[in-house]
């Protein structure tokens, strides 16, 4: 009777289901709707696709949401210019410690070193004088090893290439059979940009004004 | 049969109460039409496709995600030093003039130094400031010392948040008198790592190691 003439009565009769009704009710209805179209599908089936199809629609706004991001963020100019600042302070601090290294029983590799920490008018001086450096050094007979305490970039100019960077270096001096003495040095590096990293392009100890006195 | 065009009617009878349980009146209205419709577009996908496309977008998804979590977080993206440009340039400002106002000081002004130093200053620099002074008090009006303090270059090495780190060289420059000559003049070349910290809008000294 009810099934037959009463429409709500239609609706609401599910195939063999009268308890568990409440907890059921999305599934049977999806049941139903798919048995009127697909001409009786597997009951749990539908109930799966439903779910996959929004597992799908939520992965994918996600992997937009963090595609999106992750696009923003690489193509970021301020994590672009956090990065090169960093690239200048790491290839500054060697390059400090390069140029202030140089043991008399091998010049030969250490002003190799300098050469390759520096470019411009500070290679050219470099280059120029390499004899005579090699010369000094060999006859002093000296050996000296630096390590940075601190450093950090002032300017960084990135269209140009160009950085101004500050280097509190010490240098430990051990002059052959005596005892080393530790000078602490405060630099300034302008830093340029070379198909090899940042190079040393000037080089300057910064002295108290009156520090003569 | 003859009730059940009138739910209404029907309902008061209870006759149909227990079979239709007071749900199907609000159920057939808006449930059904949406959900044929969704499922006639949906049904030509196949379940694997679905599987498939579900374990493609969930590893996008978890891929991308690491990636940006990667490039926003690492140390170099924390630090807006340079970056950002106003920051940095009010950090190297205002710690410039603090470093002043700490390492300067005359003998015969030696309270108003004080006071002007501590408002520079957090209070986690107080103990070792309190130790600088101690000395300056001691030291300076027996000697007449003088001395002006210049922030020679700074660079601020770090900025995240409320907290700074800068590498600055300073210079000091002092008079001192000396007993049958003429006022004497030093001169000192500092390196200092300097911890500034945000303080109401006012960057101060939290700490200062000596290079």
């Amino acid at each position: 009777m009810t099934t037959t003439d009463d429409p709500e009565a239609v609706l609401a009769e599910a195939p063999g289901t009268a308890q568990p009704r409440r907890r059921l009710r999305g599934a049977e209805q999806v049941c139903e709707d798919a048995a009127a179209c697909d001409g009786g599908a597997p009951a749990a089936a539908p109930v799966l696709r439903r779910g996959l199809v929004v597992a799908v629609a939520l992965a994918a706004v996600a992997a937009a949401v963090f595609g999106a991001l992750w696009a923003s963020a690489a193509s970021s100019p301020e994590l672009a210019l956090a990065r090169d600042r960093d690239a200048v302070l790491a290839d500054a601090r060697q390059s400090a410690i390069n140029l202030n290294t140089l043991d008399y029983r091998n010049v030969a590799a250490g002003l190799d070193l300098w050469q390759q920490s520096s470019t411009g008018q500070v290679l050219a001086e470099f280059q120029q004088n390499r004899e005579q450096y090699a010369k000094l050094v060999q006859e002093s007979r000296r050996a000296t090893v630096a390590s940075v305490a601190d450093a950090a970039v002032t300017e960084l100019d990135e269209r140009a290439g160009v950085a101004r960077v500050l280097v509190a270096v010490d240098v430990t001096v051990t002059p052959e059979g005596q005892v080393p003495a530790v000078t602490r040095q405060r630099l300034q590096m302008e830093m340029t940009r070379t198909p090899a990293g940042w190079k040393t392009s000037r080089l300057s100890p910064v002295r108290a004004p009156a520090a003569a006195n | 049969m003859t009730t059940t065009p009138h739910p209404a009617r029907r309902r008061a009878t209870g006759i149909r109460r227990p079979r239709v349980a007071g749900h199907t009146p609000s159920r057939p209205a808006p449930a059904p039409p949406p959900v044929p419709a969704a499922a006639r577009r949906l049904r030509p996908v196949p379940l694997p496709a679905l599987v498939a496309a579900l374990v493609v977008l969930v590893g996008l998804a978890v891929l991308f995600g690491v990636e940006n979590a990667q490039v926003r977080g690492t140390p170099s993206a924390q630090n807006t030093a340079l970056v950002d440009i106003g920051t940095t340039a009010e950090v190297s400002q205002q710690v410039t003039a603090a470093l002043k106002t700490v390492y300067s000081f005359d003998y015969t002004r030696l309270d108003q130094n004080e006071a002007a130093a501590r408002a520079v200053i957090t209070p986690g620099f107080a103990g070792q400031f309190d130790q600088l002074f101690r000395q300056v008090r001691e030291l300076a009006p027996q000697q007449q010392a003088v001395a002006t303090a210049t922030v020679n270059l700074v660079g601020v090495r770090a900025i995240d948040g409320d907290t700074a780190t800068l590498l600055v060289f300073l210079d000091q420059q002092a008079t001192r008198a000396q007993a049958g000559a003429g006022p004497q003049q030093l001169a000192a070349a500092g390196r200092l790592t300097v911890t500034a910290q945000r303080v109401d809008g006012t960057w101060k000294i939290a700490a200062v190691d000596p290079r």
